[in-house]
């Protein structure tokens, strides 16, 4: 009887000392972080600072209607719909080529790294001077006989600022990644070989499977450091760069020069509502294909 | 026979690999190059004199570069390429006498970036650990919606937070890098950096660790710690990294130009000064690359990380 | 390895402290040279420095909320915080205005914050307006007051200006008031000093192209370009030129009433007339002075008789533009034998159009209105002006003419000597009364002055900043004349959108 009170109570002191460890975290989290979100969330329902009048959702049905924020918002998914998954792909293919090579695989490892601590501010000129209208890839373009264009200012601006977000974070990726896959036993695959899998049917039914979580926090902060790439696009274009790469974040940043609290929690609100819902799909489908395939 | 056929089949398959292996060492070779091009071309164009590199880079034709203009079209104004080169015309390290000597204002800038950096750091893994811990061995039905919360946090770009924060600062008036550097050290990145490591880790030996009557703080230090060195070091990358490059925050909640840590000068100087700005950007990226090398250890491990160590 | 490495970080960062920490010093000094400065001209006027003049560093991270409570009767009570953007020059009016007002008024405080950097200004402007923690006056150089207007954060000035009894309206230029009302006719932002654009035509060009703009109350910059572009076409050489201000942005500057519609979010940038239009200023030589460059046109050097050296040197110039107080007076002076006429405003619209350096307004967060606007009013008001230097007067008011009548009078009277006793020095003569000459030339000038003119309801310098490097593409001739009148008015209808 002793014996299992004591238990007990050493589970409850367990429980405590668990709930102490998080404290100081869920604080600060709650201080720093929730209860700001909360406080923009009541900027947005009021329609000016001064006269704190209650308008409820008219600011979100302004902000949803305006033509700059509706052209923002399809750059953005542009950019993160072909960006986030070029990067993905790109880094689990490095990663598993690295994974092929027999010497010097911390090295190379090592090297993509470096692009992703980088300061923004110093490699700017460099992109600059590749991509602007007298940069090198007019000379080159100019040398072979080709037409030159301003790449900065045309239609193809996303594609730059594809490779330069491409550029910073293979890295992350690529180590994430190379962790997965070292994790895979390579049990499963000497029983794939031994069952006469081909190398395709090993890749999906083995591979795709089992680099699933691992996939997910790579999706997870390639997410994050997309929206890290304004600093780049403002560095090289400024408040008001040219219509194929204004970004949600231009809008936010303009809104937030011209001190209009409301519409720019409103936006706020409408991205952290869009990414709320991406994000529960994404657990969803992770939930049931890690059911179905373990 | 079989075995003849065999021999040459086996044969054919190692003068394949080697091929192939030889084709990949030099694709990722050439992808090694191309991802350090831009470093290596900030730190020779560091070594240029001012006039360099006006006449290199600006799209004016200048008595120094007038050879070298293109006449694109006749009645079109001359073109001036980029003449960007791994190799000045005049090695000089004036760049970095000027930065050193002659503007000692920028060393204070460097401190303050310092000062703003290191705490970030040091708090985050301090505050994640025992909380990433916590959140692995905690038994709770809410755990999972509680860590969504954190992922959504995590995803919101700073402007969002930027006026609440600074309502904050003035209404209890904290001083300006308290305004910066305590939103820092709470941010949920660490813990789901941190968490994602520890959900490859095996309960067994936790639980019979338990069983054996060591309480959670012995556990926590001895047997996950070292194991969860690698992630650490990342996300000690990864913080430093990202507040080394801090812009938003600094420009708002800063008054006083000199106090401004130097990533907000950079792009300042970029436009005023081009010779000092490599030398400034290349001064600036040392602090981190040292940072990177002293962890590299760490993350190699990552990299050749098989099983869990006991 | 490591330890190696760990070593280097060491001693970086110490290197970094210890230079950093004996700038410390260095610090101090620049604060202390800004302040003997201020010193130096404040001193001009018998007064001396003391706390009123706070710097950034050690000012005012306490926001003092303190209520203020004012007795018309007995004096004023109050504190008010200004917020100032650190003008070029040594002399301040807010400073100087001030120090008198607290003198005046003893119960009144009044704590100024200088800023010196324009990005950093904006965006700390923007986030104390909306945390609701902002000056009660702000200087608006560089930042958007329309919109702020719009967003309802500026208090309205007219019901103030009316309910006091002290200000006097006949004696200020109402007309630059009414200039800066917005689109209800409320005042959100009152100038404390203004400038009328305007031109200047050589005499011999004007009789041979028939373009008496004199008479004819302006010229627009519309009718510059075509005559421009005549001119050109009918001399043998094609050499003719405008002078620095006519780079290509001048158009938008002075046209933008026709391009853009604020009021319906509207842009007329892709008509056949504004294609032609680009053509033509594509066609513009600028002096040698000038030079277009990729951020923006750039003017070497300028002075108070270049713009002779600038008509003389180059035998065929068209406009120049008189960009300061003592140009403007310099050509209204009944001279002998001046090459270049007497300024023709710039119309936009049928009305010529103006600008103010120096504008000031009161946010709507303010506790004590009154008391904000009672200092405002001070500052415009009529005050000594140190007769001796006539640069210290109008860099005091931005080097614009100021909007009180007697200090106007003042000044021109200042300038009109000056110019007087100088114009015989660069070649020009004048014959008759100095004091008759002068009195006549004060009064066409306060007449000139008393014009109804128009403000750029944008802010230029983002409208410009937004247009630019598409106009310079096309410029150096990389893009064609449709695809920039393309990318331009997506750009300024995202702009305008927001």
């Amino acid at each position: 009887m002793n014996v299992t009170i004591r238990s007990r109570n050493k589970k409850k002191y367990r429980e405590w000392v668990l709930w102490l460890l998080l404290l100081p975290s869920l604080m600060g989290m709650l201080i720093f972080y929730l209860l700001p979100f909360f406080l923009s969330m009541y900027y947005a329902m009021i329609d000016n600072v001064v006269s704190r009048r209650f308008v409820g959702l008219q600011n979100f049905i302004d902000t949803f209607r305006n033509l700059s924020f509706q052209r923002a918002l399809k750059n953005t998914a542009f950019f993160i719909l072909v960006g986030v998954p070029l990067n993905l792909i790109c880094s689990f293919i490095i990663a598993s080529l690295l994974k092929k090579m027999t010497k010097l695989k911390g090295f190379f490892g090592l090297i993509f790294l470096i692009p992703m601590i980088i300061p923004a501010g110093a490699v700017v000129f460099v992109w600059k001077s590749i991509f602007d209208v007298n940069g090198i890839l007019n000379w080159v373009l100019y040398s072979v006989g080709l037409p030159m264009k301003n790449w900065l200012e045309s239609e193809w601006v996303l594609g730059i600022v594809i490779i330069i977000f491409l550029w910073k974070n293979i890295g992350i990726g690529m180590i994430l990644f190379w962790t997965g896959l070292n994790r895979i036993p390579k049990t499963y695959y000497e029983v794939a070989r031994v069952e006469g899998g081909s190398a395709m049917r090993q890749f999906f039914n083995i591979t795709l499977v089992y680099i699933m979580p691992t996939g997910f926090v790579a999706a997870l902060l390639s997410i994050i450091n997309s929206f890290k790439i304004f600093k780049e696009v403002f560095l090289l274009f400024g408040n008001y760069p040219s219509e194929w790469v204004y970004l949600l974040q231009h809008y936010m940043n303009n809104q937030f020069l011209a001190a209009n609290a409301q519409k720019l929690s409103a936006s706020a609100g409408i991205i952290s509502a869009f990414i709320v819902s991406v994000l529960f799909f994404f657990f969803r489908s992770q939930r049931k294909l890690s059911e179905h395939f373990s | 026979m079989i075995k003849r056929k065999n021999m040459i089949k086996r044969k054919n398959m190692i003068k394949r690999k080697t091929w192939q292996g030889g084709l990949l060492y030099i694709s990722i070779m050439a992808l090694a190059l191309l991802t350090l091009l831009p470093i290596v071309l900030l730190v020779t164009n560091s070594l240029m004199s001012g006039r360099e590199i006006v006449s290199r880079y600006s799209m004016d034709i200048t008595v120094f570069n007038v050879l070298n203009t293109e006449y694109i079209k006749a009645g079109d104004a001359p073109f001036h390429f980029v003449e960007m080169t791994f190799l000045p015309d005049y090695i000089t390290f004036y760049q970095y006498f000027k930065l050193f000597f002659k503007s000692p204002e920028y060393l204070r800038l460097f401190w303050n970036s310092v000062i703003l950096c290191v705490p970030i750091v040091v708090g985050q893994c301090i505050i994640s650990v025992p909380a990433a811990y916590a959140f692995e061995r905690l038994q709770w039905k809410y755990k999972e919606h509680l860590f969504f919360i954190y992922i959504i946090v995590m995803l919101m770009p700073t402007q969002v937070l930027l006026v609440p924060h600074y309502l904050l600062a003035e209404m209890v008036t904290l001083p300006p890098y308290l305004a910066i550097i305590l939103p820092g050290i709470f941010s949920p990145l660490g813990i789901f950096l941190l968490r994602q490591q520890l959900k490859g880790f095996p309960h067994e030996c936790l639980e019979a660790a338990q069983v054996d009557g060591a309480a959670h703080g012995n556990i926590l230090y001895h047997i996950v710690l070292p194991n969860m060195k690698p992630s650490v070091a990342v996300l000690v990358m990864i913080t430093f990294a990202d507040y080394w490059n801090i812009v938003d925050q600094a420009i708002v909640f800063i008054k006083n130009v000199f106090d401004e840590p130097m990533s907000i000068a950079l792009s300042k100087v970029m436009q005023n000064d081009t010779g000092m700005f490599f030398a400034m950007a290349c001064f600036y990226i040392v602090p981190i690359v040292v940072l990177f090398m002293a962890c590299r250890d760490y993350i190699s491990q990552e990299l050749s990380f098989v099983g869990v160590k006991n | 390895m490591n330890k190696f490495l760990k070593f280097i970080l060491v001693i970086i960062i110490t290197m970094g402290s210890l230079t950093g920490c004996s700038f410390e010093a260095k610090n101090d000094e620049l604060y202390n040279s800004k302040l003997e400065e201020i010193t130096v001209h404040l001193n001009k006027y018998g007064e001396s420095v003391d706390e009123l003049i706070k710097s950034p560093q050690n000012g005012n991270n306490s926001t003092q909320k303190e209520l203020a409570t004012d007795s018309t009767d007995s004096g004023l009570i109050g504190t008010l915080r200004i917020s100032v953007m650190w003008p070029d020059h040594e002399t301040n009016l807010i400073a100087v205005a001030a120090k008198k007002f607290q003198a005046l008024y003893p119960e009144v405080k009044i704590q100024i914050q200088f800023h010196d950097d324009v990005l950093k200004y904006q965006a700390q402007t923007s986030v104390e307006l909306m945390s609701n923690t902002a000056a009660d006056i702000i200087d608006f150089f560089y930042i958007p007051y329309e919109r702020y207007a719009a967003a309802g954060l500026l208090a309205d000035l007219y019901p103030l200006m009316n309910a006091d009894d002290s200000f006097h309206k006949e004696d200020y230029f109402v007309n630059v008031f009414e200039a800066f009302e917005d689109s209800q006719n409320g005042l959100f932002a009152v100038p404390l000093s203004f400038i009328f654009n305007s031109v200047s035509m050589r005499q011999d060009f004007m009789k041979s192209f028939d373009a008496e703009f004199e008479n004819r109350g302006g010229i627009s910059y519309q009718q510059m370009l075509d005559l421009y572009v005549r001119a050109q076409a009918g001399m043998e050489d094609e050499n003719l030129y405008m002078s620095e201000f006519a780079s290509a942005t001048s158009w938008f500057e002075f046209e933008w009433d026709n391009l853009v519609d604020t009021r319906n979010k509207k842009v007329y940038m892709n008509t056949p007339e504004f294609l032609s239009n680009l053509e033509k200023i594509k066609r513009i030589k600028l002096t040698e002075n000038v030079t277009q460059t990729k951020d923006g046109p750039g003017v070497i050097g300028s002075g108070y008789f270049i713009r002779d050296e600038i008509f003389k040197r180059n035998p065929a110039v068209l406009f120049v533009l008189n960009s300061s107080i003592e140009e403007n007076i310099q050509t209204l002076l009944p001279f002998h034998d001046m090459i270049y006429s007497k300024p023709i405003p710039i119309l936009s619209d049928g009305m010529p159009t103006m600008y103010a350096p120096f504008v000031l307004g009161i946010t709507n967060t303010c506790q004590n209105k009154e008391l904000a606007w009672k200092f405002l009013s001070y500052c415009m008001a009529e005050r000594a002006l140190p007769v001796k230097e006539v640069d210290t007067n109008s860099f005091l008011f931005r080097l614009g003419f100021p909007i009180n009548k007697q200090n106007f009078r003042k000044l021109v009277q200042a300038v009109a000597n000056d110019t007087l006793s100088k114009g015989g020095v660069a070649g020009y003569s004048f014959s008759g009364n100095r004091t008759a000459v002068i009195e006549e030339s004060m009064a066409q000038v306060e007449k000139w002055c008393g014009m109804k003119g128009k403000v750029m309801q944008m802010d230029l310098n983002l409208f410009l900043d937004l247009i630019y490097p598409d106009l310079y593409q096309f410029l150096i001739g990389k893009q064609t004349a449709e695809q920039t009148a393309a990318r331009i008015q997506t750009k300024t209808e995202i702009y305008l959108n927001e």
